[in-house]
């Protein structure tokens, strides 16, 4: 009986997963004959259906991987600095310590605390910058992203970094290496397999990101999905389906990637 | 007027913790290309000894080090950390190759990370030479830019000398170089010992007495940190001035 229930518990996720799938699918087939999504000119041109405004599905995608991608490059080497000053040049002090529970403390800051900040902090900074309000937004979206992976990405990376075996290390320290020798030498090609996994996790993290999203930016899939659902026609809800499902699909493929990835890293 | 001793100590002491010492007050003289084995029980001091004088326990902050080490008369604290690693090569107790490289760099990676550049002819020649002087170049000159997994772990123990002896250093430090190899590779070390001292001051740390006995000049006999007694290995074994050194080596050797 026990067994079943564990058998059902796992074959539930399963079909759960593969419910929102054929949901999505065919939520957004209409969209996809109508619009030809994934056409060049796809969806340029989407009429909400009840003359909401017209939007691009190309532009939102733009501006979710654009987002993601900027928020990475920004956090990459905050957080990489981070681990490195917590994992090698003050290893086992209490500065590093310190550091570290800093670190860790602020990954568990709510999303949605970092948004409002964003919000009220930022991005009045960004607009006085004359920065125009869609590259501000951009802007405003991928520095408060960046703030909420760089103590997840730290950590990730002073984990990896601790992982590197301490004779290797002392081996490069005897042959008279500096500590940015060791750690171009030693360090990174040690952990640079899972640093990449790490970054692919954070790039999923940063791309299903809502909170902060909805509160910044207009032009990412989630918060375009959360401001258009309720009052979205048929045919845009349906498009909008296609984004989720976009999302959806990326996730699933990031994920992939990471896992392959994490395989060959050990 | 050339110094007489290679390296001296003056009242070494090192300590993990205030009050809690690791090494106290060690003072010993040793003159070049000499053979000179540490041994005592565990946690004696021995590599602790070992890693003061390449300043390997500066990486760690929590460690506090006292009295003097002269290089060649000078105080070693005179010179960078970097510059004095470079004069004083270090052997672990198991092989620690960089696994990203391969053994031809592996050999010159000292050069690489002291960032001396050398051309194409140099570094044919050191990486020949060095591997010549370890008896290993046979062995290894038609995989030179393969990995080094492919070998033995005494190999790449022979392998790990040959790198820290590429950079020339005036003195080799092995910590328990054997321990973690079979007797045919020990044996092979022992014998590239005798023939590295023309050369190098080689300082090694021995759990294994008859090891101690067969390769080296001197030995130097530590005590829960203190040194108990430091002479020629043979007075040392056979007429030894200390109740303390006779016991030890009664118990090791039965």
């Amino acid at each position: 009986m026990f067994r079943l229930a564990l058998i059902l518990a796992a074959s539930a996720i399963l079909l759960l997963a593969a419910g929102m799938l054929y949901t999505l699918i065919i939520q957004s087939l209409p969209a996809f004959e109508h619009w030809e999504v994934f056409s060049p000119s796809g969806f340029s041109g989407w009429d909400s259906g009840e003359d909401q405004g017209k939007h691009e599905a190309r532009s939102i995608v733009a501006g979710t991987f654009a987002t993601a991608i900027l928020a990475l490059l920004v956090s990459i080497p905050f957080a990489l600095s981070l681990a490195l000053f917590c994992s090698v040049y003050r290893k086992n002090t209490k500065t590093a310590r310190r550091v570290s529970t800093f670190v860790d403390l602020c990954a568990r800051i709510p999303s949605i605390i970092l948004g409002v900040w964003g919000y009220f902090s930022l991005r009045p900074v960004l607009l006085s910058l004359h920065t125009g309000i869609y590259a501000s937004g951009i802007l405003t979206t991928a520095l408060v992203l960046a703030i909420m992976i760089i103590p997840y990405l730290a950590s990730f990376g002073a984990c990896l970094f601790d992982q590197v075996p301490g004779n290797l290390k002392e081996g490069a320290y005897s042959l008279g290496a500096t500590h940015t020798e060791v750690i171009r030498t030693v360090c990174f090609p040690f952990a640079r397999k899972g640093l990449v996994v790490a970054v692919f996790l954070a790039f999923g993290k940063v791309l299903g990101e809502t909170m902060i999203v909805c509160l910044l930016a207009g032009n990412t899939i989630p918060s375009v999905l959360v401001g258009r659902l309720e009052t979205a026609g048929e045919l845009s809800r349906s498009g909008l389906c296609a984004l989720a499902l976009l999302l959806f699909l990326t996730t699933a493929v990031i994920h992939s990637v990471t896992v392959h990835l994490r395989k060959q890293t050990g | 007027m050339k110094n007489e001793y290679v390296l001296e100590l003056k009242n070494l002491t090192v300590s993990y913790s205030p009050g809690k010492y690791a090494l106290r007050n060690v003072s010993v003289a040793i003159k070049p290309n000499r053979v000179v084995s540490l041994i005592g029980l565990p946690q004696s001091g021995k590599s602790t000894l070992l890693r003061s004088i390449n300043r390997l326990h500066e990486l760690y902050p929590n460690i506090q080090t006292g009295g003097e080490i002269l290089l060649r008369g000078k105080n070693i604290r005179a010179f960078h950390p970097v510059e004095v690693r470079r004069k004083i090569g270090m052997i672990f107790p198991s092989p620690n190759l960089f696994p990203n490289m391969s053994i031809y760099n592996n050999l010159l990676s000292g050069y690489r990370l002291n960032r001396i550049a050398l051309s194409k002819k140099e570094k044919g020649k050191i990486v020949e030479k060095s591997l010549t002087d370890v008896g290993l170049w046979e062995e290894v000159k038609d995989i030179l830019h393969g990995k080094y997994d492919i070998l033995s772990t005494g190999q790449q123990q022979i392998l790990c000398i040959a790198r820290s002896i590429a950079l020339l250093p005036e003195i080799l430090l092995m910590d328990e170089p054997v321990s973690a190899l079979d007797s045919q590779s020990s044996d092979r070390i022992e014998t590239l010992l005798h023939r590295l001292k023309e050369k190098h001051t080689i300082i090694l740390s021995a759990q294994n007495l008859s090891h101690a006995a067969r390769v080296s000049d001197d030995t130097l006999y530590l005590e829960a940190g203190e040194m108990v007694e430091y002479g020629t290995t043979s007075k040392l074994f056979w007429t030894p001035k200390d109740k303390r050194t006779e016991k030890y080596i009664t118990s090791q050797t039965g």
